[in-house]
């Protein structure tokens, strides 16, 4: 296959802008509800209240991750592009809530630890994590040739994201000062369904966030396509 | 002055917020940036569903 061989179906806007509202919607009222009916812990007091944004951002960033693992495999073995392009858009969503995921940790461990950082396992490998997906976006934006820029993309890709179940076990493999999963059994009903709900809402904010980077990019390589083919006088 | 934990409430609340709607923004920037280059190269508008 060569470049001039791959093709890009141009994605339907469809429904998705009314999803994309309804999805911060929802986030905006689960967060609320998270947020007034939570009382103070125990041991954490108020700060609890950071779980409801800590907490869904890992789970969503991992949920990117996953769709980058698949998207990429699925490149290499098929050779769309589009599954090239949402694996980068899955990516590009996943590092941005990765980072987010980073900078709330610090705002957390900053009044609970006493520290913004610490170089224990969980915090290193997320990390780890979040500059492996910023060199992946790095490479796209270096490599000009789509079908190379696919598949180099794709390797760094799954590397990456078989980064994940090292960043989840970290807290039981190395234990140190990130504290363990907790589970719903560890849990009041109360401070787990708030959790949960704003796992789902983010859940659907990432979901229009990936469709639509990957609409984008889906219609600019479109667009480069018929430009091409305008150039060489052909018609496709 | 210490920092009262509400203070690092408020912070992480914010900052998600700044982070979801900046790339809110620039999400749709960026999707009216590739409509319009479209457009301009095909001259009709992206979402018909045609392969190039």
């Amino acid at each position: 296959m060569t470049t001039d061989d791959l093709t890009v179906q141009v994605p339907r806007s469809g429904g998705w802008a009314a999803f994309g509202v309804l999805s911060i919607a929802a986030l905006i009222a689960t967060q609320v509800f998270s947020f007034v009916t939570s009382p103070p812990d125990v041991n954490m007091g108020q700060l609890e209240k950071i779980m409801y944004v800590h907490v869904p951002a890992a789970w969503v960033m991992f949920i990117c991750f996953a769709v980058v693992l698949v998207y990429s495999l699925r490149f290499l073995w098929k050779g769309r592009e589009e599954d090239d392009l949402l694996a980068a858009a899955a990516a590009e969503v996943g590092a941005i809530f990765n980072g987010l995921t980073l900078i709330l940790g610090m705002i957390w461990g900053k009044p609970a630890w006493g520290v913004w950082w610490v170089w224990e396992a969980r915090l290193t490998s997320t990390l780890v994590l979040f500059l492996v997906f910023v060199g992946y976006l790095a490479l796209r934006a270096f490599v000009e040739d789509p079908q190379r820029r696919g598949q180099w993309s794709a390797a760094v890709g799954i590397l990456g994201a078989l980064n994940v179940p090292i960043v989840w076990m970290s807290v039981t493999w190395w234990r140190t000062l990130h504290q363990m999963p907790s589970t719903m059994q560890d849990m009041a009903k109360i401070y787990w369904v708030g959790m949960f709900a704003n796992f789902v809402t983010m859940t659907l904010v990432v979901v229009y966030f990936i469709r639509r980077r990957y609409e984008a990019a889906a219609i600019v390589r479109a667009a480069e396509h018929a430009a091409q083919a305008a150039a060489l006088g052909g018609d496709e | 002055m210490q920092a009262s934990n509400w203070d690092f409430v408020i912070a992480a609340y914010v900052v998600t917020w700044v982070v979801i709607v900046g790339y809110l923004a620039y999400s749709q920037r960026a999707l009216n940036r590739a409509r319009a280059e479209y457009t301009r190269v095909t001259g009709h508008r992206p979402g018909e569903g045609e392969a190039v």
